[in-house]
């Protein structure tokens, strides 16, 4: 039987080629040109060989991911790193011990046919890591977010440009069919003029991993996350994907920033906050509300797109209209009693339709919500590397995501509103 | 000219639309305000798809042990047997799985199905449910809506609203006190192959119509079959492209009826309608390319 996923692949790529056709999908999304070009898919005399270096949770996924796609676009997982002994002895199983395997990260890169890498290990890893790859002549695909401080993503960037290699961002909503066509839909005017956008991302747990018994001095490797030496906790984890989209949406960047964070349920000797708020300003005076919370799962994630017309909800797929139309017979029925005319209110005709349970609320954005977004991105990044280039819209979507989501972690703690420094300005 | 307050949203799987001939904007705002809450928690309760609803959660554990019900829900199920006796089984809540067979699986019919409402132990003392096998499903359908203009007829018998409109999708519909220019609401049953045409006409004035139908109209405008309606009596699809509409004072009876009507043949149709006070019935059959017209009434 055909894997879902090639099923789904093959929709995708026809959602593609139809939008070659419309300058605004393209203009809003331009790292999906490399899709409609076949020549970068496959290549037999030119296998892209990936190293992977953090093979912990998100990097055994991003692992597993490359290998169901590794056959049909000419991949080879060349070698893997990790300097945990659980993460590497599980990378070695995972690659049936095919790939070379090493505890440093300067070792892989010291391999001479390595085109690109994976890096997925803790956030603070991510600057350093990345600028070594890239001046070693290998492109880069990392992780949200990009750093652990503004000055280090603005590195990565620079780092980036100068060196020519590509550098892509993993945040693979910008693969997402739903956002996709939730982006074609806003940008031809169907939710009007974006004035407002909600977002929240709430679960309900202590965020830990489980540290060896007999081992504390591993506490702050494996859980690096809630740690600020190491992370921003909530606002470079979850606000960054989040924030992400709601740029992307409004296809500009904050003004400003003001925030709010608290810790005041999991004093387990963290020190990254365990709510947040935020609210951003956009140029045109549009704002994006934020809160992400660990006590409670109710409301879960969700982005609203809240426009003069309608609105969205991109986590559900769905679209909400202002002003549905309004039926025939009751429009007819209105306009009779404005004018003092009375008549038959008609009912049954062709345009009507009896009535079943089977409708739901709203309207789904698109139809293609089943394909994973994880792959595609990979696939994206194979392609680009074969390419040579990608689109530079991806790291600049990743830089402006990330400094900003650091920008409302100082925020929060200086309690000041605050706006990026144009130094930083990309 | 006369101002109208006109507002809506959607539920129960169709666009919910108020009428107000202008009485006061702050009150109908706020009166509209009330039926949405109402209806929607009327869904909520009573949706068969949604995985918060009661009837949810009764239909994935009762086949396994009894289910808790509260008053409001015994009330509607013991209701609904009532129904199905009145109409001598005409209506009955528990086809829905041989519609989503044949919707999966084409047909007219599906294996073993039949009505599982002697399947359902309803314990009125305990007011608790449970199903004598893993077959049984409950879909109350257009019940909800029939339900719901209930009790938005009796919210506005309470309001200072004397004048109103109704409809869910035009095919549930309460009419309230008089049109302005008017001493009713009137209201037409189109004749598909001719709009300008009203096949019957119905008065309204404190009282609902309801319409079932077993069709809808495709993007090149032809009338296709659509299998929503089963009876319960043969379990198959009604095939025959016809649509039922029924007036009736109480909302919730011609919701019933109006299904009802749809899968029994005319002469037990007079027989369900020497059962209820006040019904005026239509039926359109589009078999023959051109609409037969059937009229039903029984006034005591």
């Amino acid at each position: 039987m055909e894997d879902l996923f090639y099923i789904n692949r093959r929709e995708f790529f026809k959602k593609i080629s139809l939008f070659a056709g419309s300058s605004i999908a393209l203009a809003s999304m331009p790292w999906l040109k490399i899709f409609n070009d076949d020549i970068y898919a496959k290549s037999v005399s030119d296998k892209v060989r990936l190293g992977f270096i953090g093979i912990g949770d998100r990097g055994s996924a991003l692992l597993l991911n490359v290998q169901a796609i590794a056959k049909p676009l000419n991949v080879e997982i060349a070698a893997i790193c990790d300097n945990y002994e659980p993460n590497y002895q599980r990378a070695i199983k995972f690659t049936s011990g095919k790939a070379k395997a090493f505890y440093n990260y300067l070792d892989l890169l010291n391999m001479k046919d390595i085109d690109g890498v994976v890096i997925a290990t803790p956030l603070h890893e991510h600057s350093r890591m990345t600028i070594d790859a890239l001046n070693a002549g290998v492109h880069v695909f990392c992780e949200k977010s990009m750093a652990r401080s503004i000055e280090d993503s603005k590195k990565m960037y620079d780092e980036h440009l100068r060196t020519k290699r590509i550098l892509q961002i993993g945040h693979q909503r910008v693969f997402s069919p739903v956002y996709l066509d939730a982006i074609q839909k806003i940008r031809r005017g169907d939710l009007g003029q974006i004035t407002h956008m909600r977002a929240y991302w709430h679960r309900n747990g202590n965020w830990r991993r489980p540290v060896p018994e007999g081992k504390p001095e591993l506490e702050k490797k494996i859980n690096w996350r809630l740690y600020n030496i190491f992370s921003a906790g909530l606002f470079t984890e979850l606000l960054s994907h989040q924030l992400q989209v709601a740029n992307w949406i409004k296809d500009s960047f904050p003004a400003s920033v003001v925030a709010n964070g608290n810790l005041i349920y999991w004093k387990d000797g963290r020190d990254v906050y365990d709510h947040i708020s935020c609210l951003y300003y956009y140029p045109d005076d549009s704002q994006f509300i934020y809160d992400s919370i660990t006590t409670n799962k109710h409301y879960g994630c969700e982005e609203q797109i809240l426009g003069s017309k309608g609105s969205m909800e991109l986590e559900l797929n769905k679209v909400y209209s202002e002003s549905p139309p309004t039926p025939p017979a009751i429009q007819q029925l209105i306009n009779d009693i404005e004018k003092d005319v009375f008549k038959t209110i008609p009912i049954g005709g062709a345009s009507w339709v009896p009535e079943t349970a089977i409708n739901t609320k709203g309207d789904y954005i698109s139809d293609n919500y089943k394909m994973d977004e994880t792959k595609l991105q990979l696939e994206a990044f194979v392609r680009y590397i074969r390419k040579g280039n990608a689109p530079e819209e991806l790291p600049v979507q990743g830089y402006y995501s990330t400094v900003w989501s650091l920008l409302a972690e100082q925020a929060a703690k200086t309690q000041q509103r605050l706006s990026l420094d144009d130094k930083y300005r990309i | 000219m006369i101002r109208v307050y006109h507002n809506s949203f959607f539920a129960m799987g169709s666009r919910f639309n108020a009428v107000f001939p202008f009485y006061n904007q702050d009150i109908c705002e706020h009166i509209f305000h009330l039926i949405q809450i109402e209806v929607l928690r009327i869904e909520s309760k009573l949706s068969y798809f949604n995985p918060a609803s009661e009837v949810y959660k009764i239909n994935m554990t009762a086949c396994k042990s009894f289910v808790k019900l509260d008053n409001e829900l015994l009330s509607i199920l013991e209701t609904c047997m009532d129904y199905s006796e009145k109409t001598f089984g005409a209506y009955d809540i528990t086809l829905r799985p041989i519609i989503e067979y044949i919707e999966a699986f084409g047909g007219t019919s599906a294996p073993a199905g039949r009505s599982y409402l002697n399947q359902i132990e309803l314990d009125s003392v305990n007011k608790s449910i449970r199903f004598g096998c893993d077959k049984v499903k409950i879909d109350f359908g257009g019940f909800g809506k029939g339900y719901a203009l209930e009790k938005i007829k009796s919210l506005l018998d309470n309001s200072p609203i004397e004048n109103a409109f109704i409809s869910f999708g035009e095919s549930s519909i309460y009419a309230k006190g008089m049109h302005p220019c008017g001493d009713y609401w009137q209201v037409g049953i189109k004749n598909f192959y001719n709009a300008e045409d009203s096949l019957y006409t119905f008065k309204l004035s404190d009282n609902s119509i309801s319409t079932s139908g077993n069709y809808y109209v495709d993007d090149s405008g032809q009338l296709c079959s659509k299998v929503n309606v089963i009876n319960p009596l043969t379990g198959r699809a009604v095939d025959e492209l016809s649509a039922v509409s029924i007036k009736s004072n109480s909302p919730l009876e011609a919701e019933i009826l109006s299904t009802a009507f749809l899968v029994m043949e005319d002469e037990q149709n007079y027989k369900i309608m020497d059962r209820f006070k006040n019904i005026e019935a239509v039926k359109i059959l589009y078999n023959e390319n051109k609409p037969i017209k059937k009229y039903f009434s029984r006034t005591y």
